[in-house]
């Protein structure tokens, strides 16, 4: 296991966003081939495994290829092989091509660089990064409730199921019932968590904000780094 | 209804994002000038996390099924809290499970947001009738109406940005196609969101936030 390229999460997420806003501007062959070697070489810094990066990909691959494996037979109008009625084209190939490079990429880029990170401390970067106060309290407690939610949903959902009976369209207003019983139950916990939060001094006017340390030499050479990737991929896209 | 990164040009994202964050500050703006703004928080996050986990209610539509997608139960519910919760709900689908994108992030929270917000418009108008049918007939266009028109700008803004040029008769038939492959969510939508607020109406009616 070899090093984050970065261990501060506030520059994390610069970085993060620099490279993917970047790679999302690349369209020609030249700097779509560097992206790749650079996405690359992240990982292998990372030290991020392969097979948890394969994981990863699985599902959201799916729903892409879903949406671009239409492109080659439907744009453009440079033919370059023809199966039965299906004409597979140039440009939309080529579109195809650079849509699945650029999301592998970027995918890539969000577990290499927050894909370990918790998202509490993911929550704690956004804050330091400015982030209103609202928003984090928001994120925060969301956190707090999904496994509650999910855990809350999965026992409804399984009695749902055993008392059954339900005809086609009974099972519309039943499903919307436990939904509203869900949120009704969820809304009672919700609020006493947060008064409980705020009782304990959550959101007091001078706390110290955690993780407001002095960011280490490395990572600002390695956030810098990472700014000058994206920048000369711009160039290489733009020159090509 | 969420768009992934690598499809939009770099100019439709920066745009996106660049909408979603005028209409959250706007959001904020409205929610600090409320009496006690931090007092809807709780219900905002539980709508987060009920957003989040909405992907997991299937309902069974023949011959397959939909899972709820609930725009217009958050507008209907949350008000001005409904975008910022959909951009918490779209950023941890993204991180946790790749569903949507970073660079589409934006996008994505427009696409989902501005029918919240039209449903949100919509309740604080009409939300107050009393009469059952009428009140079914409300919740109904809340539920359905917010998800056709996410999928109006989905299909929109995916065939704005794609990279290139489908011709006209296969840019027609991928639209039609959208919006029959929706059809059923927006239905199953519009009743179960006739059922939630009909059971919140009698149960806790302050829960429905713009009535």
């Amino acid at each position: 296991m070899r090093a984050d390229p970065i261990t501060d999460p506030r520059l994390r997420v610069a970085a993060l966003l620099t490279l993917a806003f970047g790679f999302s501007a690349l369209h020609a062959p030249a700097a779509l081939a560097l992206m790749v070697v650079a996405t690359l070489g992240l990982v292998w810094w990372s030290g991020t495994p392969a097979r948890r990066l394969l994981r990863a990909l699985r599902l959201p691959g799916v729903v892409v290829a879903g949406l671009v494996v239409i492109l080659p037979f439907t744009s453009g109008d440079h033919v370059i092989a023809a199966v039965g009625p299906l004409t597979l084209r140039a440009e939309g190939l080529a579109a195809a091509t650079g849509i699945t490079l650029r999301f592998v990429a970027i995918f890539t880029l969000i577990v290499v660089f927050v894909g370990a990170l918790p998202l509490s401390h993911l929550i704690g970067a956004l804050r330091g990064l400015g982030l209103p106060t609202l928003l984090v309290d928001m994120a925060l407690l969301t956190l707090r409730h999904i496994e509650d939610l999910r855990h809350d949903l999965a026992r409804m959902q399984t009695a749902m199921r055993l008392r059954g009976g339900y005809g086609w369209l009974g099972r519309f207003r039943a499903t919307g019932w436990l939904l509203a019983s869900l949120l009704l139950r969820s809304h009672a916990r919700s609020e006493r968590v947060y008064h409980a939060m705020i009782l304990r001094g959550h959101g007091a006017t001078g706390a110290a904000l955690p993780d407001a340390a002095t960011v280490p030499r490395a990572d600002k050479w390695a956030l810098a780094g990472l700014i000058a990737l994206a920048a000369s991929l711009l160039v290489v896209d733009h020159l090509a | 209804m969420h768009i992934p990164d690598g499809i939009l040009p770099l100019g439709l994202s920066l745009g996106g994002w660049a909408i979603a964050a005028g209409l959250t500050a706007l959001s904020l703006n409205r929610i600090a000038a409320q009496p006690d703004p931090r007092a809807g928080l709780p219900r905002a996050a539980m709508m987060t996390a009920a957003f989040f986990a909405a992907s997991l209610i299937h309902i069974p539509v023949p011959p397959s099924s939909v899972h709820l997608v609930l725009p217009g139960l958050m507008g209907a519910m949350l008000g001005w809290y409904a975008l910022p919760a959909i951009l918490i709900g779209l950023a941890f689908q993204a991180v946790m499970f790749g569903h949507g994108g970073l660079t589409t992030l934006g996008v994505n929270a427009v696409i989902l947001g501005l029918p919240a917000l039209a449903a949100f418009g919509l309740t604080r108008n009409l939300g107050h009738v009393t009469q059952r049918a009428a009140a079914a007939i409300v919740g109904f266009a809340t539920g359905a109406g917010a998800v056709l028109l996410a999928v109006a700008l989905f299909a929109a803004i995916l065939l704005a940005g794609l990279p290139a040029h489908l011709d006209a008769g296969a840019e027609r038939a991928a639209i039609t196609a959208l919006a029959l492959a929706h059809l059923p969510l927006a239905l199953a939508e519009g009743m179960v969101v006739v059922a939630v607020l009909g059971f919140l109406r009698r149960t806790s009616p302050e829960m429905i936030v713009a009535r």
